[in-house]
């Protein structure tokens, strides 16, 4: 076996060792993390929250701002996904009315366009 | 020529590789964690979940959902982040509502860890009353106390697991113009009764002014600085905590809110006093106390210090 040949398989040992070791042993740590990294369930219970703070406040604005943080998408569909999502498990039926509740108040909700300055 | 050279590339082979793999797994395409816990976002993150939680908590009235919450983020001692949190917001100007939210959950998790039972004021109209300088806004709305609700706060991991959620098992008054300098310390934090459990029944009644019960100079040599002090309770004695305040004076003004330093009682708050400024507090919901103004005092060597006032408030 030529020199090159045997030079390449301990580099792909030396490569397999080190990924193992990047991806299992010691993989990257995100300790920094951001809200849209959360888990699904976490995500859930945080548009409950939404909703529970809505209820008393009001303030669809607000919950919108609030549900940016944990998606991009529309706060409607955040919502939406968050209650199909909480429908998998035994959740109460007053958790489930107060996100209907915030999901309704998004049907007719458009965001307030922020006013360029001159 | 080549049996000199020994096997020294098979090294070289392998130190390349090494590195190759740790690039690719660590730079280029590191393990990548979509399913993560609350206790690894960022302090600013975490910072934004609890005033959520606190929020949610103003509404629904349920202390063991916002505890179960809370615990997500792993911080160590529940109360005290909340609290301090509630002060870092105060300082940075955020609203009044998300301060008292903060303070009160704050609060309420401290008792139930055998602390006192805290009488809380919880949001109702208020309309703010006009002093002679100008004043910020302070306004909320009566949320009332709904029912207690089911938990059904995720279960937290260490490990990114996608699975689904698992419910939570439930989871004497003087007012006016002030008296001479006298030496009177100041007076012990009041005690509480100490309950089990706390239910956030608003015990003082939305709408009822505060009157000012008490007004009384404060000379006392162990504190460094003068102290405009406000104690606030209730018909019964009992502390009020997040009760909002204001302090004026020429040029300037600051709020405050009872309960952020729990060691000195729950219906506790102080302000720093300035010599030759002339200070009204005024609470929300109250009548102003004009003309404060920092105290000369004598101590037992005949020397002087500054010495401050103590109002005592009252809500019927």
């Amino acid at each position: 076996m030529g020199r090159w040949i045997r030079f390449f398989i301990a580099m792909v040992i030396g490569a397999a060792a080190a990924m193992y070791y990047g991806w299992k042993l010691n993989p990257v740590r995100y300790a920094e993390t951001t809200p849209d990294t959360l888990r699904v369930d976490f995500k859930a219970d945080y548009v409950l929250m939404v909703a529970e703070a809505y209820r008393s406040e009001g303030d669809i604005d607000l919950a919108a701002r609030r549900l940016a943080l944990i998606s991009a998408d529309p706060p409607m569909k955040t919502v939406t996904s968050a209650i199909q999502e909480a429908k998998k498990i035994p959740v109460p039926e007053s958790d489930l009315a107060t996100m209907q509740t915030l999901e309704e108040a998004f049907t007719d909700w458009s965001p307030v366009p922020i006013k360029a300055s001159p | 020529m080549n049996e000199n050279r020994g096997s020294w590339y098979l090294l070289t082979g392998i130190i390349i590789g090494i590195g190759l793999g740790l690039l690719v797994s660590w730079v280029l395409w590191p393990t990548r964690y979509r399913d993560n816990a609350p206790a690894s976002l960022s302090e600013e993150y975490k910072d934004d979940y609890r005033a959520l939680i606190a929020a949610a908590y103003m509404a629904s009235g349920d202390a063991e959902r916002a505890r179960t919450r809370l615990a997500l983020l792993g911080d160590t001692d529940i109360s005290t982040a909340l609290i301090a949190q509630a002060q870092r917001s105060m300082a940075a100007g955020h609203p009044e509502a998300e301060v008292r939210a903060l303070s009160l959950l704050g609060l309420t998790l401290s008792s139930g860890d055998g602390g006192a039972t805290p009488v809380v004021a919880f949001p109702s109209t208020v309309t703010p009353l006009t002093p002679s300088t100008a004043m910020p806004s302070a306004t909320a709305t009566h949320t009332g106390i709904p029912s207690p609700v089911v938990a059904w706060t995720p279960t937290p991991v260490d490990t990114p697991n996608p699975t689904s959620l698992i419910p939570a098992t439930s989871i004497s008054t003087q007012s006016g113009t002030p008296t001479p300098p006298t030496s009177t310390s100041t007076p012990p934090p009041p005690t509480f009764t100490i309950a089990p459990t706390f239910t956030p029944t608003p015990t003082v009644t939305p709408g009822q002014p505060f009157r000012l019960l008490q007004k009384q100079i404060v000379c006392n040599p162990d504190l460094s600085q003068p102290l405009i002090q406000v104690q606030v309770h209730n018909a019964s004695g009992d502390p009020i905590a997040g009760v909002e305040g204001f302090v004026f004076w020429e040029g300037g003004n600051d709020r405050f809110i009872t309960g952020l330093k729990p060691e000195m009682g729950l219906g506790y708050a102080d302000f720093i006093m300035k010599q030759g400024v002339v200070y009204t507090v005024q609470l929300v919901n109250g009548e102003p106390v004009r003309d404060l103004t920092v105290n000369q005092c004598t101590n037992s060597s005949g020397d002087q210090y500054s010495g401050g006032w103590l109002l005592v408030f009252e809500q019927p």
